[in-house]
Parts: C-alpha cells; structure tokens; sequence
C-alpha cells in the first residue's frame, strides 16, 4: 500500500533529514516510528503524507508516485488520508464542530450524514460537549484531540499521526492509542511517530526505528 | 447534487463570515467600489437625460432670411423665384414684415413695438433644407448671403447642432471614465482578494492538507468578490438615485420658471440590471486573476 523506495531528502540549508529510506506497508497495518527528537520521523511523515517531495527516490501509495501527481489528483489522495499534526493545524475562527465537519464539506459529504459523523468522531474524543466552543477555549490537549477528530471523521484508509500524544495526559494518551488500535482492526492503515514507548508492548505493533535519518530496524 | 450545493453553500457561508470578520475594512472597499461605480452611472444617467431633452427640441435646421427694410414686392418675387430653383431647398414659406409684427405682439410685447413711428421688422423667408449636413447647410447658407436683397441670414439650428455635438463628447467622455473606473475596480479588486488571501494564508494550508482541491479554496475567495462587487453595485444605484433626486430638488424652481416640465430621469431596470452585472463580471475576473496568482505563490512558498 505504501511503498519508500530509495528516499532521501535534503533541505536547502544542507540539512540532511532522511537517507537512503526503504519501507513497504501493507493495507490494514498498524506501524509505530520512533526514534531521537530530530531523527526524521516526522520529515517521513510529511513525504508519505504528500506534504512534502524526497529530494531522491520515490514514494507510492497504492502504486501512485505521488511525486508525479497533479495537483487535484494529489488533494484526492490526501481526502483518504486523516492526518494528525503535532502543532494541531486548527482554524481558530471557527467552532470545534465547523473544524471537524471541514474534511466532510471538502468530500461532499450529504448535510445529514455531516452531523452524525462529526458528532461521532468528537464522542470518540470526548469532546462532544465542546462542540460549540472555539479552539482558543481549549486545553493543549483538547486541541490535540480536537486535531485526532478531524483525522478521523472521514473514516480515511490511512491514518497519519506525528506525535499524536504529545500534549495528552496518559489516560487520554491510552484512549487515542485505542481508537487507533480500533480504526486498524476494521482495516486502516495506522502509522504513528512517538516517543510514548509505554503502548508497544500492548498493541504490538510494527515498530520502524529512524536514527540520524537512517531507518535502524 | 445536494454536496455539490452544500459545498457551494459552504464557500458562501465561509465568505460571508470573513467579508464581516473586518467590517470597517469590508466597508470601506464596499464604499470604494459604490463611489466608482456611482461616478460613470451618474454621467450617464445625466448625460442620456440632457440628450433625451434635446431630441424634444427638434433640432431639424431652418435658415431664416431676412431681407433689407428696403425691399418691396418686386423683390420678394424675385427671392422666390430663386428660391424654386435653388437645389438645396426643400420648402420655404414667406414672412411678410406685417405677419412679423403681427408675432411679436401676440407674444406679449406688443406695447413696445407700438411705440415705434413705423414697423421696423424685414420682410423674411424660412426655409427649411434638403439636408441636415453641417457642410452643405453652410454653403446654402453662404449662397443665401450673397443675393443682394439678402440683409442677414441665421441657421436657427446652430446652437442645438452644437449642444448636441458636445453631447456627444459628453457620451465619450462618460465611456472612457467608464473604462478608466473599470480598471481601476478591477485593481481594487484583485488587491482586496489577494489580501484577504495573504490573511488566511493559514486556512489555506490547513484545508489544502486535508485534501481541499484547487477549486475548494478558490470558491470562497469568488463569492467573497461577488459579494463586495454586489453590496458595492447596490450602494452606488443608490448614491445614484440620491444624486438624482437631489439634482431634480435643485431643477425644480428653474423648470417652474420658465413653465417646463422637465425632470431628470432617474434609473431604469436595465441600467441597474448592466451596472450590477458589469461589476460581477469585473470581480469575477480580477478574483479570478489574483487567486490564481497568489495560490501558485503561496505553493512555491510552502
């Protein structure tokens, strides 16, 4: 599903985040990231997510280089991916709900199949009471959550999570990892950067280990 | 086809919220647009009422000759039996020095004429000609002039020849303002988006990551220049109206005077209806421009 062939990326300062990144993930897995702060987990993200372009090498998605896409094929591509940042991307002139319903407006969703889903995928969250409420008035972790919700809503193919714990206290922390665990077992693709090793050993995942920019297991 | 309303109904809800999330700013690109548009719409409301007004006062020409105070029947004869003859002329009538007379006090001024020893007005001829043309109206006017039991000739269509020809200057001047405020309207316009979209600049990106295509961002940014090229469009008709109305106020005394009945007509349906439909076209096509550009900036950027 997707395959990182020969990847290398170089930014223009010379900084060399990635190299020489080779990875096959299956459909229906579920792949954790770790390594160091700095070590590019979040630079690989950012390539299969189609954010950003390898300097060398390719990366697919059910066999589409997304290197060579055009630019609506490639927004159609990112429509089945939900995608977690860790600075949340939020628009702060909007509701919680407006914010979550925004990936089902850019899908073309039904108006009354809107307010189910959002309200489902802010209930998984629990943040179903702050529907109304602007993301200013939440916590960090709230707006994390807020940030899951919208990743989520769409029911994508591939979830795409950086630091998805991040700001969560552990028992929030343990939540997210569950509904990840949940979305996997109905076949999405889950992969996950974290520091946060305390899960890995429950939900056994397959862990990709980055080093320097270099894959180490 | 209910998504695709519903994410036209987005794009416009989106563009609503942002046109009024800076009201004065909106407001104040709103009243520049209405003063733009108002400008050009005025002149040629004006401009086409004062046109209206002269094709009332037929400006057909007639040429008045007027005979030396000296001249008898033997004369006049003789004038009229050129005047057959003459190629230019389609018809003439005789004014003989006691009809003239006769005018004059039945319009009123009777008294001062009376005061007069004798009757002091030529014998005269009005003659209306084949053609209309400045060229050859000079030349029979010129020929008119040059018999000699001919005092004086006037072309009683002279002033209206010439208010209508600076009408017609007024109608070209009123179009190239037109085409001058309509580039500018579409610098405005363009300016104001590319702003608005250096403002969501964040917006963008986020929608764009979570798969927003081209169009999706775009729509929003369309409606919002439509929406100030309308509320624009309707605030100048309105400033228009007004000017009308107080330019009628200010008239009003003068037409009463001279026992007129003319007043400016205001707009018609089909002018508001080109005048908004113009601006639409105009913010259309400078979002258009200035959306496209600044999206392919902001992505080289990003």
């Amino acid at each position: 599903m997707i395959e990182v062939n020969g990847v290398y990326k170089r930014y223009p300062n010379g900084y060399e985040a990635l190299k020489n990144i080779n990875i096959d993930i299956a459909q229906g897995e579920m792949v954790f990231l770790t390594g160091h702060s700095g070590a590019g987990k979040s630079t690989l993200l950012r390539l299969i997510a189609g954010i950003e372009r390898p300097s060398n090498g390719k990366v697919q998605i059910n066999k589409q280089h997304l290197g060579r896409m055009r630019p609506a094929a490639l927004a159609a591509l990112r429509r089945n991916i939900g995608l977690v940042f860790q600075d949340h991307k939020l628009l702060f002139d909007r509701t919680v709900f407006d914010n979550v319903v925004l990936p089902l407006y850019i899908n073309g969703y039904n108006p009354r199949d809107m307010v189910k889903r959002v309200r489902a995928a802010l209930d998984k969250v629990g943040l179903l009471d702050r529907e109304k409420a602007f993301p200013v008035a939440l916590s960090g972790g709230e707006q994390q959550r807020l940030c899951i919700a919208r990743a989520i809503v769409n029911r994508p193919s591939i979830l795409v999570a950086d630091e998805p714990t991040g700001n969560l206290d552990a028992g929030y922390g343990a939540t997210i990892f569950e509904l990840f665990k949940s979305f996997n077992q109905v076949g999405t693709t889950v992969l996950v950067s974290t520091h946060d090793l305390t899960h890995i050993e429950r939900l056994k995942p397959r862990v990709l280990n980055l080093e320097h920019g270099r894959l180490a297991s | 086809m209910s998504a695709w309303l519903n994410q036209h109904f987005h794009a416009l809800q989106v563009a609503w919220r942002r046109l009024w999330s800076r009201p004065l700013g909106a407001f104040m690109t709103i009243a520049l647009i209405a003063l733009m548009t108002s400008l050009p719409t005025f002149a040629h409301v004006v401009v086409n009422n004062v046109a209206a007004m002269l094709g009332q006062l037929n400006p057909e020409p007639k040429l008045s000759v007027y005979l030396k105070t000296t001249a008898g029947d033997v004369e006049v004869s003789a004038i009229e039996n050129k005047l057959h003859h003459a190629s230019q002329v389609a018809s003439f009538r005789f004014v003989s020095k006691e009809a003239a007379l006769k005018e004059l006090e039945s319009a009123g001024i009777g008294d001062a004429v009376s005061t007069l020893e004798k009757n002091p007005l030529p014998h005269a001829f009005v003659i209306l000609p084949k053609t209309t043309e400045p060229n050859a109206l000079a030349l029979l006017e010129k020929e008119l002039r040059g018999w000699p039991e001919v005092e004086h000739v006037s072309l009683d269509s002279d002033w209206a020849r010439k208010l209508s020809a600076m009408i017609t200057f007024a109608k070209r001047s009123v179009l190239f303002l037109t085409g001058i405020l309509g580039i500018a309207l579409v610098f405005v316009m363009a300016n104001t988006i590319r702003l608005q979209i250096l403002n969501q600049r964040e917006e963008i990106d986020v929608t764009r990551l979570i798969g927003a295509t081209p169009a999706f961002i775009r729509r929003p940014f369309l409606y919002f220049g439509i929406m100030q090229a309308l509320l624009g469009g309707l605030l100048g008709l309105a400033l228009v109206a007004l000017g009308i109305y107080a330019l009628n106020r200010a008239i009003e005394p003068f037409t009463q005077l001279y026992a007129g009945e003319f007043l400016f007509r205001g707009l018609n349906l089909e002018l508001s209806i080109g005048v908004i439909a113009t601006l639409i076209l105009l913010a259309v096509v400078s979002t258009s421009l200035a959306v496209t550009r600044s999206l392919r900036q902001l992505s080289q950027l990003s």
